[in-house]
């Protein structure tokens, strides 16, 4: 009879232990750290990546002066961007120029939001910094990445078409909205371009 | 009795194996993690801002340069008194940008200038590219400039041609390079001769009303060209001349670091037809000097915008 009671005993402890060994098993498995690599929307791989992607627009537009020619994308007449909505920034598609051209092509279609702004001194001494593109506020994953560029006194504004308006250099603009500080540089802009997946 | 207590040998034994055990995942799980965080930080010292930023100041002085050359051309003092002027501003805006993210950005100079002549025909509404009625009688092939060491920002802006040729040609030597301009069924097509021998041609797409040759930067309509090798295959000093100058129209401009032909130019800003010399900068040096994080860049940095590669 004893013998009898030791077999069941011994029935339970090897179910038991069977369902120890799969659970240490499965706990084993789960044992991975979050690392750096690991695959998720915040991964430090892919802000790597965005930020690369942002840098690399940045100095093709430099190269073909594209920068330049968006800082200067200006409506004298009207006091704003070329064809901008009374907010005063672009908030959907980015402005009509090769650099705008540039940003919808390498982050609209890749679910990739960007605000761009601009980043100038005052006559004051100031840094002043002003909303170009503006898609609301990014996440906490967002990437930075800027360019600097020199305004001189008679570098000419832009018409809507993408042509520079030689008659209309910023020296005698009145609506622009960077000012001059001094000498025959009119002013020192700093593009910088905040970009985020979404 | 006995037993039991081999039993609690073993239990200690286990105990410690799985201590140890525990201890070496730890480890090991910790060190992935440090690997992959050294894999995702990409560049670390910071050399390629340092270099982005050398680049930000050679474009910002090579604006000033070309600024000067066009508005403030009366002497070569003035010149250099403009660009070392911007010099200055640029250098105080870009450190006050730059500190803003932690970094000190020192620009100084320029130490050092190289003069040359800026040789513009800025005719309001084009012109053919002949040359000024001087000294010399008004010719379709004409020499621009003799003993030239560099040149660079050679930019035509064409609205018609016809076998318009732009000639360098070796002062000692016999080699020569040669683009010819024309026209046909609304397309411009440039092509490029070396010594004679025809190396390829690149052509505008659509019927453009006009082309822009950047001949020194290899641009046709703003696309690469790559044909387009500047002065291939010329050693040392060259003349630059113009043949079948009265089949185009158009604008050009060039600064040129040799020996403009005087007698082909006129001496002041014209508005007219006639091409014209002023006194230019050809390049400027400036010493740029980055203090990052973790890293300290000094150099000098010349600067000559559209120079060819």
């Amino acid at each position: 009879m004893v013998v009898d009671d030791r077999g069941q005993a011994h029935t339970l402890e090897a179910v038991v232990a069977g369902l120890l060994l799969l659970s240490s098993v499965i706990f084993a498995l789960q044992m991975t750290a979050v690392t750096p690599l690991s695959a998720s929307t915040s991964s430090q791989h892919i802000e790597n990546q965005q930020r690369s992607v942002a840098r690399g627009v940045l100095a093709a537009a430099a190269e073909r002066d594209s920068l330049k020619s968006t800082i200067l994308y200006w409506n004298d007449t009207e006091g704003e961007f070329h064809g901008v909505s009374s907010i005063g920034y672009y908030t959907g598609d980015p402005p009509d120029t090769t650099f705008g051209g540039m940003l919808e092509r390498t982050f609209d279609q890749r679910g990739i939001s960007y605000n761009v702004y601009l980043v100038f001194e005052t006559p004051a001494g100031d840094q002043k910094r002003k909303r170009l593109v503006y898609r609301g506020v990014p996440s906490d994953n967002a990437v930075v990445a800027a360019r600097t560029v020199t305004l001189m006194d008679f570098d000419p504004l832009y018409r809507q078409n993408g042509r520079a308006n030689h008659s209309a250099p910023l020296n005698d603009s009145t609506s622009f909205y960077i000012s001059d500080i001094g000498g025959a540089v009119y002013n020192v802009v700093r593009v910088e371009v905040v970009a985020w997946r979404i | 009795m006995a037993d039991l207590d081999d039993r609690g040998q073993i239990i200690l034994i286990a105990a410690f194996a799985m201590a140890v055990m525990f201890v070496s995942l730890a480890l090991v799980v910790n060190s992935a993690i440090f690997t992959e965080n050294l894999a995702s930080r990409g560049e670390t010292s910071g050399s390629d801002d340092a270099l982005v930023v050398r680049h930000e100041v050679e474009q910002s002085v090579g604006g000033a340069v070309a600024h000067a050359n066009t508005y403030n051309t009366s002497s070569d003092a003035t010149l250099e008194a403009n660009v070392t002027d911007s010099v200055a501003t640029i250098g105080e805006s870009l450190a006050n940008q730059q500190a803003a993210t932690g970094k000190v950005v020192t620009v100084d100079g320029p130490t050092a200038f190289d003069h040359g002549t800026r040789i513009r025909d800025n005719a309001s509404g084009g012109s053919d590219f002949r040359n000024a009625s001087g000294g010399a009688t008004i010719q379709q092939d004409w020499r621009v400039a003799s003993d030239v060491d560099r040149m660079r920002a050679f930019r035509m802006n064409v609205s018609s041609a016809s076998g318009f040729q732009v000639n360098l040609s070796e002062t000692a030597g016999s080699d020569t390079w040669r683009v010819e301009v024309d026209e046909s069924g609304g397309e411009f097509v440039v092509t490029v001769h070396e010594s004679g021998t025809t190396v390829g041609d690149c052509t505008t797409t659509g019927s453009p009303n006009y082309v822009t040759i950047d001949v020194t930067r290899s641009l046709v309509a703003g696309e690469p060209c790559p044909h387009l090798q500047f002065a291939r295959g010329i050693d040392g000093q060259y003349d630059v001349l113009y043949n079948d100058s009265d089949d185009v129209v158009g604008n050009y401009t060039m600064v040129v670091d040799g020996t403009p032909e005087s007698d082909n130019l006129k001496s002041s800003t014209s508005a007219g037809p006639d091409p014209y010399e002023t006194n230019a900068l050809y390049s400027a040096t400036v010493t740029y000097r980055y203090d990052g994080p973790a890293i300290v860049y000094d150099t000098k940095v010349r600067v000559a915008p559209g120079e060819p590669r």
